[in-house]
């Protein structure tokens, strides 16, 4: 029989209901050479376990993340964002429109529910005759799931505050109520996302997801734009339109399946990030139908060299990636509708697109380690290529769209407009240019 | 060893370790045009045998010749000249049923007219015409197996390795498998296929290699295993059953 300690290799722990005996490592609540029952303590130490298991993992590469210059970017953008900040509370705008800014900065983070279950393939085997007993294993991973988030929507509307008391003074919005608003949003909206994850209709819950984040625009902008009288009412009848819609769609227990494709998931997408500053082996990532971009692939040559970038180009369009490269360039679009007008705006284009960028080095490690590229005769030279030329495609066409609001400014300031475009090319071409040069060196490192 | 031989494996010795191989001078070839069955108990060196002929692992005597070449002196052509069937379904989870035929397709460098008559035959003799457009995550176990058999037939190389095909398959999957590789081994192509289905394989397999704990026991047709375990008539399954318990006991005697 197998003992907690052993999630480390794939989660075999519980055998039935019960646990062996582990030795007497990891802190576990019952004493060694005894079998423990499955009870809340035993849940709760499993998970915990997984929980340092995964940490285990992410923690030794934090020294190379310092190291590659992120902590002096972050100082360097602290002070930066200080000396703006100080600067706009002396110089205020009077026609500021922070009740549009300030819900829009936090509906976003309201809506925006996860959840770090730690499932895994095997406990739908294991875990799963202990389904009724869940509730303990899952109930530190509801209140992650909310703490943390809840913190920082309250710590952007700190930081904002002040702001918004000096254009609204004495607005009904007073501080103590907004945070409790919040509260009661972050609260509500993720308990909603975890029925989402329930919803035996995968179309239901995808559904009842943009609800959800509509509702959070809704609370929020009806609270900072409305009369008290009004916005109160408005969002408590909201809430429990919600909360009884919410009932209606059928629901598994313990949505096995779901929260175990969410969790490896999200163990992709931490491995992910981890691989924008070191080398790390990848996970497999979620991958979306996206039935519309199917056609991509198609139209790349039907020629044995370009076999592996038909396998990339697919990959890609069903990719992680292209979700946050799409997120990023809409970010970078609607901010620049507000930023053309200065040098700013050439410098936040220049910024999301290194941050582009710098994500498409996953390329790289795409199918790394498929079986079939070991064994196809595929040329090798053909898989570098690709990935680079996708790059430098995705940067161009993200450039572009990113810098259209430039167009706006065209006619009175050619020379922003057009500086803008051809920053971001150049810096498209340079980004690739060192891409290469680190695929080269890091494929060699490989041999 | 025989110039035209599809697969020669001579005195391979080889496993994960250096100091404990697994394989002890394996020594057998598969002609041009020929099925021979790769059979053994668990752990009796099948899967590494065939790992060492894809390449993935490194002999550490001896050598592996496809249509004559090494893999390092010709690994385009070393590799072009042969298709794997593994045990477990390996699949891209990004890619359709149909695209990761057309992947294959590209990989060999088969024709895109030919392609898609190929492709068009296979999905229909396995089924799947109406999975085509399915992403591989949403297949039954047997359908990802039904892709990996199509991959390879895709692809028409001169060298088969089937590993274990015919787990997760459905009865009809299994006899259409076993139809398919006639026609192919008809038309020329050569094939090497592990199975613990002894009875079915019997009546496809020109010839057997019979494995235990990594050295080859007998090998050759139906007959001269028969003569070799002295069971006149005996089904392979019953010569098999005899022969692998008998070397547990020191041979036949």
């Amino acid at each position: 029989m197998s003992g907690p300690q052993e999630s480390k290799r794939g989660g075999e722990a519980p055998v039935g209901a019960r646990f062996a005996s582990p030795p007497a490592s990891g802190g576990l609540p019952w004493p060694a050479g005894t079998i423990a029952p499955m009870t809340t303590e035993g849940m709760q130490a499993l998970r915990g376990k997984r929980r340092s298991v995964f940490l285990g993992r992410i923690v030794p590469y934090t020294p190379y993340i310092i190291q590659s210059g992120l902590a002096v970017t972050v100082m360097l953008l602290l002070i930066l964002f200080s000396a703006w900040y100080t600067s706009l509370l002396q110089n205020m705008p009077a026609d500021l429109p922070i009740r549009w800014i300030l819900p829009a900065m936090l509906f976003p983070l309201t809506a925006w529910s996860s959840f770090r279950t730690y499932l895994q393939p095997a406990d739908t085997v294991f875990l799963l005759p202990l389904e009724t007993k869940m509730r303990a294993y899952f109930a530190p991973a509801w209140r992650g799931g909310v703490v943390y988030k809840l913190l920082l929507v309250w710590l952007v509307l700190l930081v904002a505050w002040p702001v918004y008391i000096r254009v609204h003074p004495g607005d009904h919005a007073n501080l103590w109520a907004s945070l409790t608003l919040l509260l009661g949003l972050k609260l509500l909206l993720a308990y909603g996302a975890w029925q989402e994850h329930r919803f035996v209709s995968a179309r239901l819950a995808d559904g009842f997801m943009l609800l959800r984040w509509i509702l959070a625009a809704g609370a929020v902008v009806a609270w900072f734009q409305l009369p008290l009288p009004y916005a109160a009412p408005a969002i408590l009848v909201g809430a429990a339109v919600y909360v009884l819609v919410l009932r209606f769609p059928a629901k598994h227990r313990v949505p096995w399946e779901r929260l175990i494709a969410v969790e490896r998931a999200q163990v992709g997408r931490s491995m992910r990030m981890l691989g924008w500053f070191v080398d790390v082996p990848t996970e497999d990532p979620r991958v979306y139908r996206r039935r519309w971009l199917s056609g991509f692939g198609r139209k790349i040559p039907w020629k044995q060299e370009e076999a592996y970038r038909f396998l990339l180009t697919q990959s890609f369009i069903r990719s992680d990636l292209l979700g946050m490269v799409a997120r990023l360039v809409i970010v970078g679009f609607v901010l620049l509708l507000l930023a053309r007008v200065s040098w700013l705006g050439i410098a936040l284009l220049l910024l999301l697109l290194f941050m582009i960028g710098t994500q498409l080095n996953g390329l790289r490690r795409t199918h790394a380690d498929s079986l079939w590229l070991a064994l196809y005769p595929i040329p090798e030279d053909s898989r570098r290529r690709a990935g680079l030329r996708l790059m430098l495609r995705v940067l161009l066409v993200s450039a572009f769209c990113m810098w259209l609001p430039f167009l706006l400014t065209l006619a009175s300031d050619p020379l922003l407009a057009l500086g803008a475009l051809a920053a971001g090319l150049v810096l498209a071409w340079l980004m690739q240019g060192s891409a290469q040069r680190k695929w080269r060196k890091l494929e060699s490192e490989d041999d | 060893m025989s110039e035209q031989a599809a697969l020669q494996v001579a005195r391979l010795t080889g496993g994960y370790s250096i100091n404990k191989p697994v394989l002890h001078g394996v020594d057998f070839e598969v002609g041009t045009g020929e099925m021979v069955g790769l059979i053994g108990l668990n752990g009796a060196g099948k899967s590494t045998t065939m790992k060492h002929i894809l390449g993935l692992m490194s002999p550490k005597e001896g050598e592996v010749r496809i249509g004559g070449a090494l893999l390092k002196d010709d690994p385009d052509r070393y590799r072009a000249s042969l298709a794997f069937v593994p045990e477990s379904p390996v699949l891209y989870e990004e890619l359709t049923v149909r695209e990761h035929l057309e992947f294959t397709a590209r990989a060999y460098g088969v024709d895109n007219a030919v392609f898609e008559e190929r492709a068009e035959r296979l999905l229909k003799l396995f089924y799947m015409k109406d999975k085509e457009h399915s992403l591989s995550s949403h297949l039954s176990k047997g359908m990802k197996q039904k892709v990996m058999i199509m991959c390879a037939f895709i692809a028409r190389p001169p060298l088969y390795v089937i590993d274990e095909p015919f787990l997760g398959l459905d009865p009809l999957g299994i006899r259409d498998l076993l139809d398919y590789m006639v026609e192919v081994n008809r038309e020329g192509a050569s094939i090497l296929l592990s199975s613990h289905i002894l009875s079915t394989i019997e009546n496809y397999c020109d010839r057997f290699v019979i494995l235990h704990k990594g050295r080859i026991i007998v090998q050759g047709t139906l007959e001269d295993i028969r003569t070799a375990s002295n069971m006149p008539g005996a089904s392979l399954e019953n010569m098999f059953d005899r022969l692998v318990r008998a070397e547990g006991a020191g041979g036949i005697q």
